[in-house]
């Protein structure tokens, strides 16, 4: 018959092979701990701070809102969406990159002649004398066409549709 | 294999009501666990300003992320794990600023038997005043690591068993009884007076 050796006072709290055993003698000790420790649950905020929380956060929830931050708020939603979809860190941060990426190439897209309206489009402006100096300034002696033989039938007035409409002097 | 059936949520109404827009139910879910969060982001900011930012973070965080809650945990689990997650990095980032600022003790205190225990004139040495008590309990939690005050706050103070804690910090419940007993180890340094005799 073997004669039984004292087992040691011990009780072990994960995988006996991985872990640390933790004396009864200590258990006890915690206890101890754990009594004082919980004494903070005495130490709490004042009535009129819980009752005042709620009007503060509308207000902070309206600030918000007018700051209108709309774009840290679509970040946030896409990391925590990302979170939630069950990728790791890795992916998070690959996503965040991307997304990063394509916003600075946004903000910083060069602009682009084409997409100025007409109204915008720079005109070049010629004088008469710069486009045909010659023709600036009447020749001495040169005989100018009557306006009547350019507009036989009246004066011309062009319609705000672009026809020419005439109007006849009766 | 036998599937426990799990408690339906309390909340579920109210949390149906505040992702239908109803900002009403909403308010009475803030109203309803302002206070037991602001236990767990006090204990472990150990400052009451940013205890309240942060609180305020995270009622706005939740409202923004309300429509993607599923309700595979109930509703407080679901905020708790936000909030916890969300101290933890506050304190990564706070991490050289030591600021402490010590919220009022209740009147209760006085007849907590512990209390009364470890207040009895009988024992000089373990004669202490409530705000000499808060100071060192403060100063001890203040010590141990986030991960180890996390777990101090949730299950010393705020009474959640290891099971609850290990789904909320996502890690296994032999990690939560481990890093409990080390941060217990460590808070008996602190508090060796305080101790029963």
């Amino acid at each position: 018959m073997v004669a039984s050796t004292p087992q040691p006072k011990y009780i072990s709290l994960l995988h006996p092979a991985r872990q640390p055993s933790i004396p009864l003698d200590d258990m006890s000790n915690e206890d101890d701990i754990g009594r004082i420790i919980r004494l903070k649950r005495y130490e709490q905020p004042s009535e009129e701070y819980l009752e005042g929380f709620l009007d503060d956060f509308h207000a902070r929830q309206r600030s918000e809102l007018l700051r209108g931050s709309s774009r840290s708020i679509l970040m946030e939603r896409l990391a925590t969406y990302a979170q939630d979809f069950g990728g790791g860190r890795m992916l998070v941060g690959a996503g965040a990159a991307c997304l990063v990426g394509i916003s600075i190439a946004a903000i910083f897209k060069p602009q682009v002649n084409e997409d100025l309206s007409p109204m915008a489009m720079p005109v070049e402006m010629k004088l008469p004398f710069q486009a045909a100096p010659e023709r600036a300034l009447p020749v001495r002696g040169e005989e100018l066409p009557y306006p009547t033989d350019a507009y036989p039938n009246g004066v011309q007035k062009v319609s705000a549709e672009g026809s020419v409409m005439l109007i006849r002097e009766f | 294999m036998v599937h426990r059936k799990r408690k339906p949520d309390e909340d579920a109404p109210l949390v149906a009501r505040a992702k239908e827009g109803d900002t009403e139910a909403f308010d009475e879910l803030v109203v309803k666990h302002t206070s037991k969060l602001y236990g767990l982001v006090y204990n472990m900011t150990s400052n009451h300003e940013d205890t309240n930012d942060l609180l305020q973070d995270i009622f706005a965080k939740a409202y923004r992320s309300l429509k993607r809650f599923r309700g595979k945990s109930s509703f407080y689990t679901w905020i708790y794990s936000i909030s916890v997650n969300m101290t933890l990095n506050f304190l990564k980032k706070r991490k050289r600023r030591q600021a402490m600022s010590l919220d009022d003790v209740d009147s209760n205190i006085h007849n907590d038997k512990d209390f009364i225990e470890m207040t009895s004139k009988s024992d000089p040495i373990r004669e202490v005043t409530i705000s000499e008590l808060q100071k060192r309990l403060n100063e001890a939690m203040m010590k141990l690591s986030d991960d180890h005050r996390a777990v101090v706050t949730m299950y010393d103070i705020q009474g959640m068993p290891h099971k609850e804690i290990s789904k909320i910090l996502g890690v296994s419940e032999g990690t939560v009884r481990s890093r409990l007993f080390y941060a217990h180890r460590q808070l008996q340094n602190y508090l060796e007076d305080f101790r029963k005799a």
